[in-house]
């Protein structure tokens, strides 16, 4: 590895490593706290003295066509967290342990790699749902968690951690249609967590490419243990179901007191033959 | 507690079906806004109820009415108490008795308007209540919307009432006697025209003029009248009185005058009541055949007949008594001619069973003379009768529509028009307390019915009933506030 330079301002940073290897070797996540480092030549936009975002490559290793070229960047936790984290904000929660639960009943169920989490119409709580399961199945030790957003329609991710991809996913995953193959994803600092995040202000009438959607989702499952994959209300588009035909299991958001159950039933009939695991309820009366 | 796939879609037991129920009761009360909506609504429902119907304002008078004056005659029956009600109740609620009063107070002057005086004049009939409990009370009611003007039209829709009945009375009075006085006329003379026919007769046959007696007026012409009348004044009077001829046979005349009274020096005042005495047996006797035939002899007619007989004979025994002169042979022989004519009346009494051609021509004649006489005497006597009957009713009806008549009221006014004194109830408080009620209660029912067709989900009992529920997030208002505030 090479020397690690001279810090300039006092930072959490998160180190990692990539190893274009098989799953067998191991990828090492630590947390350095106060650690040093010398500020990257082209930073990130953020404009935070506080806090700095510190880009840093590791050397690229030998890459093979079959492989895929992943660049992560690391993102901070701004101090004030979005309220829909709810594992951050509050991990000893009634809410996160239902998270929590979601994770142990999905891993005891049949344990899906490629998760897809839709509603059947927008404004139900599938971002919530998916970033939340995503932190709960990062906490798991050794578990590298990739949230994959596949909502071109209302892009949230990078609004939800107060960041700006790198590259918009959408724009990379076009990309794929080249020789070059390769992503840039942001890794969320103090958790085992990586968004795959598209631009928020993306221009409307980007469409997601199927075969190009599952290239896409079959190569990142050689990279990470479980892929959430945040995608379009399924009463919207048929971009659910182009998802749902890549994943191993959907997971339909439902809100109490929102959604219908008219509605449900109708996304559920549109989904049709894909692997439904069932129904997560928010913001349940009866369960609080 | 149960995990959601532990549920089953029908599980229910009864502390699940409780706990629906609550849940329910739960959800209905979400919708809790519909409660002040209703009752906004009710609110204003009400007040518009009110300006629309206005204050109202009752007003009654109670009415007697009497049997009018009676004129003697009982054989009129007594009128229906309902009838009269009935008829009373048309009266009042005619449309020109209405049309007066709209016109006079100026009621519904909008519908007068509007629509015109007939539909202010149904509108005036459903505020009008004609009451007729039983006997001979009646009330009328009237509701409007001002005090005074209510007590006013009530008073004054009795008075109608009472002058409306009495017009009518009079009206009929006086065309019931001006019927009555034609009728009258038309009697008068056909009984002078069956008089005047039956005098006709007598003078072309005065045989049937010997006895005239006095009948008391419009008493029929009979036999026991007759010898009645004799008993009092055998003697013809003048004047208007009625008259009543015996008949005497002529056969029985001519016996009664064949028989020449000798006329004795010194008896010639015996003689004439001996002729007399004769006379009245034989006429006495006439009447004992004719009665005998027609009744039998048990008839009272034919005892009184045979009395009459006995009684003549008596008297012609005593007259002879007293005249010691022997029966002249015109005597004697008079009684042979008396008794031929007795039996010559039994024949001609009896029922007219004998061969027409066996009976004699001069008995012919005698039989057209009599039936002609019967026939005029009846005809008198009927014109007589049908007179006297329609002079009784003429005198009833001039009573009736005379003054004094007219006087007599037959409605009165027991309780007058009363002023009220407050709205006729319900009152604004009670109607606004209906309206809430009905407000509340249909907001309830909104509630229950909006819940019944919300079909949301709020639970995992609604969620599994679509798939498999994984878990149930529990909601978490601080962060929905926080989101809310962010956002």
């Amino acid at each position: 590895m090479p020397p690690r330079p001279e810090p300039l301002l006092p930072y959490r940073m998160v180190e990692l490593t990539t190893n274009p290897a098989p799953r067998n070797h191991r990828k090492t996540l630590r947390l350095f706290e106060e650690a040093t480092y010398e500020r990257a030549p082209d930073p990130p936009r953020r404009e935070k003295q506080e806090t700095e975002v510190i880009v840093w490559q590791p050397p690229a290793p030998p890459r093979t066509e079959s492989t895929p070229r992943v660049s992560m960047e690391c993102i901070a936790l701004a101090d004030k967290l979005d309220p829909r984290l709810t594992l951050l904000r509050a991990p000893d929660s009634a809410q996160s342990k239902a998270f929590r639960l979601l994770r142990h009943r999905l891993l005891r169920q049949s344990d899906p790699r490629l998760i897809a989490v839709t509603s059947a119409e927008r404004g139900e709580g599938k971002t919530t749902c998916a970033v939340n399961l995503a932190l709960a199945i990062a906490e798991e030790t050794l578990t590298r968690v990739l949230l994959f957003e596949a909502n071109v329609r209302q892009p949230s991710a990078a609004r939800l951690f107060d960041f700006e991809p790198r590259e918009c996913l959408s724009r990379q995953l076009s990309r794929l249609q080249g020789s070059m193959r390769g992503y840039s994803i942001a890794a969320v600092a103090g958790t085992r967590l990586c968004i795959a995040a598209m631009s928020p202000d993306l221009a409307p009438g980007v469409r997601l490419d199927r075969f190009i959607l599952g290239v896409a989702l079959s190569e990142l499952r050689s990279e990470f243990d479980y892929i959430v994959v945040d995608t379009s209300p399924v009463l919207e588009s048929a971009d659910a179901n182009a998802v749902a035909e890549c994943v191993d299991g959907v997971i339909l958001v439902a809100r109490a007191d929102r959604s219908r159950q008219k509605r449900v039933k109708h996304a559920v009939k549109q989904l049709g033959s894909a692997p439904l695991l069932g129904i997560t309820l928010l913001d349940s009366r009866e369960a609080a | 507690m149960k995990l959601p796939d532990d549920l089953e879609p029908d599980d229910a037991d009864a502390r699940e079906q409780l706990s629906r129920a609550f849940g329910f009761v739960r959800r209905m009360l979400r919708k809790w806004w519909i409660i002040p909506l209703a009752l906004l609504f009710g609110a204003a429902a009400c007040a518009a109820f009110l300006w629309i119907k206005g204050r109202t304002y009752h007003s009654e008078t109670v009415l007697l009415y009497s049997e009018p004056i009676r004129t003697g005659n009982n054989n009129e029956a007594p009128t229906d108490p309902r009838n009269t009600a009935m008829r009373f109740e048309e009266l009042l609620l005619s449309r020109s008795q209405l049309e007066r009063v709209i016109g006079q107070y100026d009621l519904y002057p909008d519908r007068v308007h509007d629509y015109g005086v007939v539909d202010a004049v149904a509108e005036f009939r459903k505020h009008v209540q004609f009451k007729a409990p039983g006997g001979d009370t009646f009330s009328i009611a009237f509701e409007g919307t001002a005090p005074e003007q209510t007590q006013r039209v009530t008073a004054r829709l009795a008075e109608l009432l009472i002058e409306e009945d009495a017009r009518l009375k009079s009206q009929q009075a006086k065309v019931t006697r001006d019927f009555l006085a034609v009728e009258r006329k038309r009697t008068e003379k056909e009984l002078r025209d069956a008089e005047q026919n039956l005098a006709e007769f007598m003078a072309k046959h005065p045989k049937f003029a010997l006895d005239v007696v006095m009948l008391q007026p419009g008493a029929p012409v009979t036999g026991a009248a007759i010898r009645a009348s004799m008993a009092h004044d055998p003697r013809p009077s003048g004047g208007g009185a009625a008259r009543a001829y015996t008949y005497t046979r002529p056969s029985e005349a001519r016996g009664a005058a064949s028989s020449p009274s000798v006329a004795v020096p010194g008896d010639q005042q015996a003689k004439a009541d001996r002729a007399r005495a004769e006379a009245a047996l034989v006429a006495a006797r006439s009447d004992l055949a004719t009665k005998q035939a027609q009744f039998t002899d048990a008839h009272p007619d034919v005892r009184e007949a045979q009395a009459a007989v006995a009684a003549a004979q008596a008297r012609l025994a005593s007259l002879s008594t007293a005249d010691p002169t022997p029966a002249t042979p015109v005597a004697e022989a008079a009684s042979q001619p008396r008794e031929e004519s007795r039996r010559a009346v039994r024949e001609e009494a009896r029922p007219r069973s004998v061969e027409p051609r066996s009976a004699p021509k001069n008995e012919g004649e005698l039989v057209a003379l009599e039936t002609d006489w019967a026939r005029l005497t009846r005809g008198v006597t009927e014109a007589r009768q049908r007179h006297d009957h329609i002079d009784a009713a003429f005198f009833k009806a001039d009573v009736a529509s005379s003054e004094s008549g007219r006087e007599a009221p037959r409605i009165s006014i027991v309780d007058p028009a009363f002023l009220p004194q407050r709205p006729v109830p319900p009152g604004p408080l009670t109607i606004g307390a209906i309206f809430a009620a009905l407000a509340l209660a249909l907001g309830v029912a909104s509630m229950a019915l909006a819940t019944l067709l919300d079909d949301r989900i709020y639970s995992a009992r609604d969620a599994i009933q679509i798939a498999k529920v994984l878990v149930e997030i529990p909601r978490n208002d601080k962060r929905r506030r926080a989101y809310a505030a962010a956002t």
